[in-house]
């Protein structure tokens, strides 16, 4: 597959001597591409420079072989962006800003009618069309963010914390378009601290912390190369005496026990898996035990082990 | 994507974010006020003094307010036609449209400029319909065209300095007080230059008010329209009291120092857009 988007080896340094960077990444083309990290860590400086609104300060930047800052017009005819913080005109109504996107497109009418009814459609903003986006709210625009991003059907997308602010049924509503978008073979580029929606959509993935991108790769490759250690989950019925977790952590192979409420996640040494003590001891317990099961390792599990040093690059 | 699209885009957003910031109603308001107070002086003059403005009473309120309102007008037009994207967090809706710089950052000026012409226009169609109520029937009224146009000509340098300010500094209100203060500046320093030149009989000083931006934008309609009328009383009573006016104006040295400071802002705000980045807004 060919490289749709290149960044290689942003650095950003802005007038208060903040820096990010050295940030590098690679979007193939009909890929879905999550770019992780905590609030301040360098997601929305990448995404800006992609669609040529920074200048790096040192580093490559190309969409398509284009540099977008040199060629915003041609750049950003391929993309379709839906900004972190959606800002649009107060004054416009979805279907004058959806219009007005169309002619900045170059849609003829009737494409541009069709295209704003299949958004309007699509974002669940058909009854909202021709109210001021002044008296939207939030989840509204980030729907309609999403819209205008979508209207021209551009061949890659950038969506910039697109879950932020939106409700549990807007987050399905987002997450079904991206799987949509995904099947169409459109490239999707999305940046979330949400790991779990990256896990869920991406099929790549690139963390980013403290400005520097610290991992990169396919979801199942990252999960699978970082070895986590095997841990299971055990729910009981009744709270545990805390002799009962001292009996759980001298069982040879227990790890460490990490207690919640009634429920115990338990790490193992996946060598030599102690599950049946583990059991045999919650069971004459009497504590009730419900359920022991194993606990995958999930991307937060290789996040927080990745920015704490735990693992090697 | 074919410039004529993007302008006309960037035209009518310009007009209706003016309309929905009830700029043009406010800026619409105190041109009108301005125009009726114009008007409302010249009524309290005496007499001998009034009857010789009386038949042209339309170029005072046509020409008197290219002294220091148009101006005032085009650089608070300029500076918040550039500074608001910034300042409102819609740059990065527009910067992200396929378009050109160029293309956005022309259509911008043009657009904020249509503003500032329907405001010019409002403004003298208010001066001559006023003028033939008040005073009756008006005589050279086939100056009223060239007026017309001299004043959107002399609008330039100011407009275009309040979008420079307004690039460079990327805060509306800011970029207003820069580039009224300058304007002020440079209207202070011609009324002084022309106190020194009358008391000490000594001219070298206007020389240097010859390369300042008010000297060609607030002279050229001036001259244009009351030149062609011989009433002495007509451009006392427009400029006499800043004392800017150039009786001996060079009209075409007037106009490559309109042109050369547009364009000077003009680049400056240009330059400053194309080869920085598109700020997030201000917080």
């Amino acid at each position: 597959m060919s490289d749709v988007i290149r960044v290689e080896s942003l650095v950003k340094v802005y007038g208060d001597n903040s820096r990010v960077g050295p940030i590098s990444l690679t979007v193939k083309k009909s890929e879905v591409y999550g770019l992780v990290g905590p609030n301040g860590s360098g997601k929305t400086t990448t995404i800006r420079a992609i669609l040529g609104l920074l200048r790096p300060t040192s580093g490559k930047v190309s969409v398509l072989g284009r540099n977008p800052f040199n060629n915003p017009a041609e750049v950003n005819a391929l993309i379709g962006y839906s900004p972190e913080v959606p800002i649009f005109p107060p004054f416009f109504s979805a279907r004058k800003l959806l219009e007005v996107n169309c002619k900045l497109g170059g849609l003829s009418r009737r494409e541009a009618e069709c295209r704003i009814s299949e958004v309007l459609d699509l974002t669940g903003l058909v009854e909202h069309a021709d109210r001021k986006i002044g008296n939207f709210s939030k989840g509204m625009v980030q729907r309609l963010s999403i819209g205008q991003a979508l209207i021209a059907d551009p061949e890659i997308l950038l969506l910039d914390e697109p879950m932020l602010g939106v409700d549990p049924i807007g987050r399905v509503k987002i997450r079904d378009v991206v799987l949509e978008l995904k099947r169409r073979g459109k490239t999707v580029l999305f940046s979330s601290h949400e790991l779990y929606e990256v896990e869920r959509l991406s099929d790549r993935m690139g963390m980013v912390y403290m400005g520097k991108m610290v991992l990169e790769g396919g979801v199942d490759e990252l999960l699978s190369r970082y070895e986590m250690g095997s841990r299971v989950l055990a729910t009981v019925k009744r709270d545990l005496d805390p002799g009962v977790i001292d009996s759980l952590k001298s069982i040879d192979g227990v790890l460490s026990v990490n207690v919640e409420g009634r429920r115990l996640t338990i790490g193992i040494d996946g060598a030599n898996n102690p599950s049946d003590k583990i059991a045999e001891v919650l069971v004459t317990s009497g504590c009730g035990l419900e359920e022991l099961r194993p606990l995958n390792p999930s991307l937060e599990d290789v996040f927080v082990k990745v920015v704490k040093g735990d693992v090697n690059r | 994507m074919s410039i004529g699209r993007v302008l006309s885009v960037l035209i009518e957003y310009e007009l209706r974010s003016s309309l929905a910031r009830k700029r043009v109603v406010i800026l619409l308001a105190t041109t009108f006020l301005l125009e009726i107070g114009v008007y409302f002086v010249l009524t309290r003059l005496p007499a001998s003094f009034i009857d010789s403005i009386r038949p042209y009473a339309w170029v005072v309120g046509l020409i008197a307010p290219s002294t220091v309102l148009l101006h005032v007008l085009g650089l608070t037009i300029g500076s918040s036609t550039s500074a608001e994207e910034y300042e409102t967090g819609t740059a990065d809706f527009w910067f992200t449209r396929p378009m050109s710089r160029f293309e956005y950052f022309t259509g911008k000026v043009i657009g904020g400029f249509m503003l500032l012409v329907v405001l010019i226009f409002s403004y003298s169609f208010i001066a001559l319909s006023v003028s033939w109520y008040v005073f009756g029937p008006q005589q050279r009224v086939d100056l009223f065209m060239n007026g017309l146009v001299s004043s959107v000509f002399s609008a330039l340098p100011f407009y275009l300095m309040g979008i420079a300010f307004g690039e460079l500094i990327r805060r509306g209100m800011v970029a207003t007080i820069v580039a009224g203060t300058t304007f002020f500046g440079c209207v202070i320093y011609t009324s002084y230059a022309n106190f020194i030149a009358v008391i000490n009989n000594d001219g070298s000083l206007l020389d240097t008010v010859k390369l300042l931006p008010t000297w060609g934008a607030t002279n050229i309609p001036i001259s244009v329209v009351s030149e062609q009328i011989d009433t002495p009383q007509l451009r006392l009573f427009i400029a006499g009291p800043l004392g800017i006016s150039d009786p001996g104006l060079d009209l075409s040295l007037a106009a490559i120092n309109v042109v050369a400071y547009s364009l000077l802002f003009f680049s400056a705000a240009f330059i400053r857009f194309r080869y920085s980045d598109v700020t997030r807004r201000a917080q």
